[in-house]
């Protein structure tokens, strides 16, 4: 009789927990249920975000140190990075000058050159001189012709064994002979204090306009030929006067000078005896 | 033996840094003279004995770098050295006044021995534009040098003689 009444019952539970969930799943019992539901769904979410604040307390300092690992290495390679791009700019440079004053070298076969760095400038206010660092050990001697890609720079002025001394050509005590091409005519090429460049001793005859060329001349023997110098600027034209003269845009910017080239195979020829003989 | 050895890296760096730095960073047409300076900033200093080494290393040095013909850098070192060393025995002790004034003379002197010489090299320059694009800009220049080297130098000099900062 017992074992029936316990069956009994046992058949009740079951049948009303299935109407209960067959009610629920049709839809009979939402209002129920989501009362019941949102205290419990609360409490989930109270629970949750408790537990994930406790695995972040004890997982993010983890993740900070390795962060900072990681940025550290991060920022050791961009500096790495920007030196080495600085290193290839520099790099890049020097390329295209030299670059540059190989394509010049080219175009003269007949002469051979020594390429030097532009290492200091004369410290004397007075002075243009530069100091390259080439010296005689490289074949640098005296009174060898200093030219770039863009035209003639100077002239050696002293040599020790690892570095030279160069007369620009815009120093005051400078002077070069000259052609000036359209108007096939020669002069003198001095430098001044100002390093401005002027031509003078260009005979009245011949007609000096802006924008042409001039180049050496080789008279003398201190300079090859035709070797770019600059264009004419400003012409000084007095009638009363047994020459003109002429204000002269260098091909070179002397102020920014970085590399050179040392013409090797040029002899200059010392004709200072003969003018002195002359006298 | 000490200040000479001493003195000769302070003469490298400075003529290095005169030549590959201060000969470009003009005003007008003047430049800074790093190893005038150097060399006033040592003479005033009291502690200091090798003065006179110093003039002339710099001028052995300056002979190389510049183009000045008969040794002019010499001329010009020797000469600030002597007004030093008659301005320290007969004039008062302010060494900073003392040096902002020599400053200004040894640019006079500089000024002056240069075009001097190239003058007789038969280079001439005009007076008035020696005067005001040369000589002024580099005073000027020499001037701004002074105060920092004067403190550098000096707290060098006294470094290497050990004076003792609270006597």
């Amino acid at each position: 009789m017992k074992r029936i009444k316990n069956s009994w019952r046992q058949i009740v539970g079951f049948l009303l927990t299935l109407g209960f969930i067959l009610l629920a799943f049709s839809g009979y019992l939402t209002t129920m249920l989501s009362g019941l539901m949102d205290p419990m769904i609360g409490i989930q979410t109270i629970v949750s975000e408790r537990f994930s604040n406790i695995v972040t307390f004890f997982t993010i300092p983890r993740e900070v140190t390795q962060l900072q690992a990681e940025n550290q290495a991060l920022l050791e390679e961009v500096a790495l990075l920007r030196t080495e791009i600085i290193q290839l700019e520099q790099d890049l440079r020097e390329t295209a000058i030299l670059y540059s004053l190989l394509g010049f070298a080219r175009g003269r076969p007949q002469e051979t050159y020594i390429a030097a760095k532009v290492i200091g400038k004369d410290p004397s206010p007075f002075l243009q001189y530069v100091l390259i660092d080439k010296g005689s050990d490289d074949g640098v001697t005296f009174d060898m012709p200093v030219v770039t890609e863009k035209g003639l720079v100077g002239r050696i002025d002293a040599v020790t064994a690892s570095a030279a001394r160069v007369q620009l050509i815009t120093d005051p005590a400078s002077s070069v002979n000259a052609y000036v091409v359209e108007a096939d005519s020669n002069g003198l090429i001095r430098g001044s204090a100002t390093s401005d460049l002027t031509i003078d001793l260009v005979s009245q005859d011949v007609t000096l306009a802006f924008g042409q060329t001039i180049q050496t001349s080789g008279l003398g023997g201190k300079y090859p030929s035709e070797i770019m110098i600059g264009q004419v600027l400003n012409v000084n034209r007095l009638e009363n006067e047994l020459f003109q003269s002429a204000s002269i845009q260098p091909a070179e910017d002397f102020s920014s000078l970085q590399a050179v080239l040392v013409v090797a195979n040029f002899r200059p020829s010392n004709i200072s005896p003969l003018l002195e003989k002359q006298r | 033996m000490g200040e000479i050895a001493s003195i000769v890296p302070i003469l490298f760096i400075a003529g290095t840094l005169e030549v590959a730095v201060f000969s470009r960073l003009q005003i007008l047409y003047g430049t800074a003279d790093l190893l005038m300076i150097v060399l006033i900033v040592w003479s005033l200093n009291v502690n200091t004995k090798y003065s006179l080494v110093m003039a002339l290393l710099a001028g052995f040095m300056m002979s190389f770098y510049s183009a000045l013909p008969m040794y002019g850098y010499f001329l010009i070192y020797l000469s600030i050295w002597v007004f030093i060393q008659i301005l320290k025995n007969r004039i008062w002790q302010m060494p900073l006044i003392l040096m902002v004034f020599t400053t200004i003379v040894g640019t006079i002197f500089s000024t002056v021995i240069s075009y001097g010489i190239l003058f007789l090299q038969d280079v001439s320059y005009d007076l008035s534009f020696v005067v005001s694009q040369i000589f002024v800009p580099s005073m000027a220049l020499n001037l701004i040098l002074a105060y920092p080297a004067y403190s550098f130098l000096n707290d060098y000099a006294d470094w290497l003689y050990r004076v003792d900062s609270t006597k």
